[in-house]
This record gives structure tokens, C-alpha cells and sequence, in this order.
């Protein structure tokens, strides 16, 4: 399966791919709209200590202990991916506790969001991949 | 391979999954007591507070079972495991043979004794989904509840019911609530917090009897109600 995979010596530390996501994530049309005066809370996020940086979301485990974990069955593997269904979920933060590369966040509304691939927007392919100026994150098969 | 799975919950629907990865064609058959779709057993108190609803507690899709090709007999308890003859009888006469065998019941609810307990017309536990279903049905707006435990249970029960009852008083034997995650200055701040929601704790204190509707406390005290929730583990 496909993945999003991190080259770390190329990764600038711009956070351009968290823009990206949340941009995508919106489902707006325009960019400019869509984030515009906005406190952004996407779901790919940078690491940066001691001038090493690194892009972090959701690895699509083979083995996902969010899955496990979820109480309600919220979260599921579909073809590989691993997706909330929102309208389930019930903010309990099992998954966040669960996720041992912290992937999982909580939304404004009091619910949990998680990479997806960006199958569920209406990109259909990781946008934070298309945004990355160099190269640092990549969408491929390994 | 005939497996068979008492039990239709979280450590069941885990096994189907974990068989289903390694052997997809063994026959799988669940059986279990609660005549319902497996559902997310936390969220009885969700469905009290009205934040969730039966479909969307199903702890998995509609079509599960029949993806995961499991033979389902719900309603149905296991009486017997006759282990030589690889075999369970159900509570209806029927024996079901099997190769494996998984024990996946999860727990009861205890029920300490109390003296005049069977007095009590409106008593629940509350670990099930008709546990929550039978607990809505006999509260009203005035409604005193008196709940024995202030664990996790306790206080998520009572957290569901609060904005549907007029009071709620909790009993708990030990010093503070939720003795069991919390040490006494954290117990303190969520004492306070839960308190403004007007449910009230008598702790240092167990029910000795009951008569009726009115409790006897081991100090002495009486407290009267018209619903009992029993949550001590
Ligand atoms: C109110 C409440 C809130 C909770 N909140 C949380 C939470 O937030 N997070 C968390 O992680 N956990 C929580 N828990 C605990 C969690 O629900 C349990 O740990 C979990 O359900 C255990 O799963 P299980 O499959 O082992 O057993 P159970 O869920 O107890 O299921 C047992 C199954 O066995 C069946 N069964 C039993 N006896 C028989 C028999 N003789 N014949 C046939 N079938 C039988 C039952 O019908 C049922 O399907 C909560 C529990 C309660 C009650
Ligand atoms: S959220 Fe975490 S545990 Fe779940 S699949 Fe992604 S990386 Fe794995
Ligand atoms: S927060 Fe939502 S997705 Fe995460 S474990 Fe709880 S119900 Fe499942």
C-alpha cells in the first residue's frame, strides 16, 4: 500500500505541508479562503529540536492500536486506511492515548481527526505530498 | 476448524478479527445473551446523556458478521461447557459442538449484601444496554436516585442520568470518589467540579439496609429515594 513517507535531511521545517492539510481538509475550494485568519489544526505535523526537522501523521499501521483501543468502533481500516467515521465517534481520546506516534488530535468540536490519505476530501491524494517544496515527505510503496 | 465464541463484546469481536487474519475459511459461530448487535458497552451512559443512539453505538457495522462469515445465536445463554465432548448447551436445550473454544463474557456486577434489599422496587446495576434502557424507563424529572459506588461506573452513570432526575446522591464506602484512579487532592477537584451538577456524596459511608424506599446509612442516617443504582464493581 501507499503511504506518506518522510526523507528528514530534505525537510525544511516550513510547516507548508500543515497549511496544505488543513487547506485540504476544509473541503474550500479557495485556498486563500480557506485559510485565511485562521488558527490552523491540521492533522500532519512538524517535529523540529536541535535543527533537525521532520513532518509526523498517521503511518497507517499494519497493527493500528487506534483501532484496538477505539471504544465505539469509530475508527476503521479501509483497503489499508485508517478512517473515523465522525459520526460515531464520541470524544472519549482512547485513540490519542492509544497512538504510540501521537497522529491522533482532538478537532475544535470536541472529536478526534487522523490522516486519511485525504481519501475522504475532495483532493483524493495526500496534499501535504503535492505541497512540499522539497521533496521531504513522499506518497510511494515501500 | 469450528470455533465457537460465548460473548458478542469487545474481546469477542477482537478474536473474530484476529481469527479472520490468520484462517478465513473456519467456521465461526458467537453466541451470546444480549439479543443486540454487538454494541459499545461505555456508551450506555452516552445513550442516557443523549449523545449517542442505538445504531451508533454499534460497536461494529450492520454487516459484520456476515463479512466476517460468523454464524450468530443471540438472546441465548450458555448453561454448560462440557469440555470432553467439546460441546456447549444453551439455556433453550440446544448443544453446539466445537474444535476451539473462547470464553469471552467479560464480568457481572457484584452486588454486596444488604439487608432488605429485595424491598427495593426500582433497583439496576448498570453494565448493559438493558440495564440502561430498564434505568430510563423508571426515572422521571423528580426523581431521587441514590447510586452505591462512586467509581468510574458510579459517576458515569450518574453523569448520564443528571439532566433527567431531580437528585442524585452518591454512596461510596471509601474517603474520596474514584478511590481507585484518584489520590485525595486530585479526588477533591473533580469532587467539586461533579458537585455543581447537583449530585451530592456521602462518603466514609455504606448502605447497612434497606426498607423500602428509605436507605439505612452505617452511621445511622436515612436517606429516602425512588431508584437505586447499584455500580460498586
Ligand atoms: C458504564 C461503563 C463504562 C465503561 N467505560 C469504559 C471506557 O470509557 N473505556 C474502556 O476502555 N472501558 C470502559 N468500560 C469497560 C468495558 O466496557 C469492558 O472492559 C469491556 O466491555 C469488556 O469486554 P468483554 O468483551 O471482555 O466483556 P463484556 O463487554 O462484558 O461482554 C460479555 C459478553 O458475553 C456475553 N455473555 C456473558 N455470559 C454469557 C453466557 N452465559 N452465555 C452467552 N453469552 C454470555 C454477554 O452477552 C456479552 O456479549 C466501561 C464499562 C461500563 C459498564
Ligand atoms: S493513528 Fe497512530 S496507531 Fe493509528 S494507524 Fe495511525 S500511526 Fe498507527
Ligand atoms: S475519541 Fe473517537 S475515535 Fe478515538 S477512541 Fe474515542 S470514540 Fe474512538
Amino acid at each position: 500500500m501507499k503511504r506518506v513517507y518522510v526523507n528528514e535531511k530534505w525537510c525544511l521545517g516550513c510547516h507548508l505541508c500543515e497549511y496544505y492539510c488543513a487547506y485540504a481538509n476544509s473541503n474550500e475550494e479557495d485556498m486563500v479562503k480557506a485559510l485565511k485568519d485562521i488558527v490552523i489544526n491540521p492533522r500532519i505535523k512538524i517535529e523540529e529540536k536541535d535543527g533537525i526537522s521532520f513532518a509526523v501523521s498517521c503511518r497507517h499501521c499494519d497493527e493500528p492500536l487506534c483501532v484496538k483501543g477505539c471504544i465505539t468502533g469509530a475508527l476503521t481500516v479501509k483497503d489499508g486506511v485508517i478512517t473515523v467515521d465522525k459520526n460515531k465517534c464520541v470524544g472519549c481520546f482512547t485513540c490519542i492515548l492509544c497512538c504510540p506516534y501521537g497522529a491522533v488530535s482532538p478537532t475544535d468540536e470536541g472529536i478526534i481527526q487522523k490522516c486519511e490519505l485525504c481519501i475522504n476530501n475532495t483532493k483524493g491524494t495526500p496534499y501535504c505530498v503535492k505541497g512540499c517544496p522539497n521533496n521531504a515527505i513522499v506518497f510511494e510503496e515501500r | 476448524m469450528k470455533y465457537v465464541i460465548i460473548g458478542n463484546s469487545a474481546a469477542a469481536i477482537g478474536a473474530v478479527e484476529g481469527i479472520r487474519q490468520v484462517d478465513s475459511d473456519g467456521e465461526i459461530t458467537i453466541i451470546s445473551k444480549e439479543p443486540y448487535h454487538t454494541y459499545s458497552r461505555p456508551l450506555i451512559y452516552y445513550l442516557l446523556y443523549g449523545k449517542t443512539d442505538e445504531q451508533r453505538m454499534k460497536y461494529r457495522k450492520d454487516d459484520f458478521y456476515e463479512k466476517m462469515k460468523c454464524n450468530t445465536i443471540f438472546g441465548k445463554a450458555v448453561t454448560k461447557i462440557n469440555d470432553k465432548l467439546q460441546q456447549v448447551l444453551l439455556d433453550d436445550g440446544t448443544v453446539i459442538s466445537y474444535d476451539k473454544l473462547l470464553v469471552a463474557t467479560g464480568s457481572e456486577p457484584f452486588i454486596p449484601p444488604m439487608n432488605g434489599l429485595d424491598t427495593v422496587d426500582k433497583k439496576f446495576t448498570f453494565m448493559s444496554l438493558d440495564d440502561a434502557k430498564g434505568l430510563e424507563k423508571s426515572l422521571s424529572p423528580d426523581s431521587k436516585v441514590l447510586i452505591i459506588g462512586a467509581g468510574l461506573i458510579g459517576l458515569k452513570c450518574a453523569e448520564g442520568i443528571s439532566r433527567k432526575v431531580g437528585k442524585i446522591t452518591v454512596v461510596d464506602l471509601a474517603d474520596r470518589i474514584l478511590s481507585s484512579i484518584l489520590d485525595e487532592e486530585a479526588a477533591q477537584i473533580v469532587q467539586e467540579h461533579i458537585e455543581k451538577y447537583n449530585i451530592e456524596f456521602i462518603l466514609n459511608s455504606s448502605v447497612k439496609s434497606f426498607s423500602g424506599n428509605t436507605a439505612v446509612l452505617s452511621d445511622g442516617r436515612k436517606i429516602d429515594f425512588d431508584v437505586l443504582v447499584i455500580a460498586v464493581g
